[in-house]
């Protein structure tokens, strides 16, 4: 019963919490990069295609959570056996 | 022409729901196994046992069919050459040199010897991404069987070019920045050993971004064709909510194509000879 409880809680915060922490962290990137093309608006280009690149390493981060996440969801029991645990316990 | 177009846009929607849900097919939860046109492939056996057993074995037949298709475009492309191109030859020569420049730019002027294996790596991983948007083909890097092949391959190729380009050198190289001088020695084990971590980490961060990326977009459009497709079924409301998604998950392709190509870039720059810049991230 904690088992179920414990797992059905992390499947669906474990994603939540890293995209959060991944969402504050892409937002500095994205600043950053913005800042910069305001300088020089030349170098735009160049500065979009690294940005990217440092999101989507920030992105892997939550990606990995994520990933986690759906392993743990394939392995939560149907409602059924849910309720008859909720009930037996 | 009011009533034309309006029924044009109508069969154009219908067919693009009945498209997309056909190519995830089988909407709900637990549908683990994709359906795909390969699918009969299970029925075949060969000295009894079947050609396509599990997923990771489908994966594998859906990247043979992107080799041959790509090797099919290539020699299309390429069989009369000329110093004027006509054709199918000037896409290729743009996408060539497209990725020539791009592996100049990351990996300096050596990276003129490198286009052949990370342009290949890109295009391969690019069109391996776009199949699963296809109706009824399914991405064979959604599993992680071939992004791990993918991510290993990558790992003996800087592996290999590393120890050619400096010999037992290569070695100091994973010290760097401490002297070498006896006293030093466990501060020369510790940086040792947290580089060697480093590299063996790589493969890892590589095969699950690339994976995690395509399987989370897949599962994505899946969950909202099961939203949809009843309410078509049921109802007859056509709203194929997927589509956003669908969208999102093509630049979402090609942006982890290009991000594995420029991190097999980048580690293959730090392995060469004369790069003076610090390490690659993990």
């Amino acid at each position: 019963m904690l088992y179920l409880f414990g797992m059905v809680l992390a499947t669906g915060f474990g994603v939540a919490v890293t995209a959060m922490a991944g969402g504050l962290g892409q937002a500095r990137a994205i600043a950053a990069a913005l800042e910069a093309t305001a300088r020089q608006p030349e170098a735009g280009g160049r500065l979009f295609t690294l940005m990217l690149l440092g999101l989507a390493f920030i992105e892997s981060l939550t990606i990995y959570a994520f990933v986690i996440s759906l392993l743990l969801l394939f392995k939560l029991p149907a409602p059924p056996e849910v309720l008859r645990a909720i009930a037996g316990k | 022409m009011g009533r034309g177009l309006l029924a044009r846009i109508a069969v154009t929607w219908l067919a693009v729901l009945g498209a997309s849900g056909a190519a995830l097919a089988g909407e709900g939860e637990g549908a683990r196994e994709p359906v795909t046109w390969l699918n009969w492939l299970e029925t075949v056996k060969v000295h009894g046992r079947p050609v396509i057993s599990n997923t990771a074995s489908l994966a594998f037949a859906w990247s043979l069919v992107v080799v041959v298709l790509l090797l099919a475009i290539s020699l299309l492309g390429t069989r009369r050459l000329s110093l004027r191109p006509r054709g199918l030859q000037t896409l290729l020569e743009m996408v060539v040199g497209a990725l020539r420049s791009f592996a100049v730019s990351v990996m300096g002027p050596r990276g003129a010897e490198f286009v052949p294996f990370i342009g290949s790596l890109f295009i391969y991983i690019a069109v391996m991404n776009l199949f699963g948007l296809v109706p009824g083909c399914m991405s064979p890097t959604a599993n992680l069987s071939t992004t791990a092949g993918l991510a290993f391959l990558v790992f003996c190729v800087v592996q290999y070019y590393g120890w050619r380009e400096r010999g037992l050198a290569y070695l100091k190289h994973f010290v760097e920045g401490v002297p070498l001088k006896i006293w030093y020695l466990p501060l020369l084990l510790l940086v040792f050993a947290i580089h060697v971590a480093g590299e063996i980490f790589r493969p890892f961060t590589l095969a699950l971004r690339l994976f995690g990326n395509m399987m989370g977009e897949e599962t994505v459009v899946l969950s909202l064709v099961g939203l949809s497709v009843p309410l078509l079924l049921k109802y007859w409301i056509p709203i194929p909510v997927q589509l956003p998604n669908l969208a999102l998950a093509v630049v979402t392709s090609l942006v982890q194509a290009m991000i594995f190509a420029t991190l097999t870039a980048v580690y293959l720059g730090g392995v060469l000879q004369d790069h003076e810049t610090e390490e690659a991230p993990a």
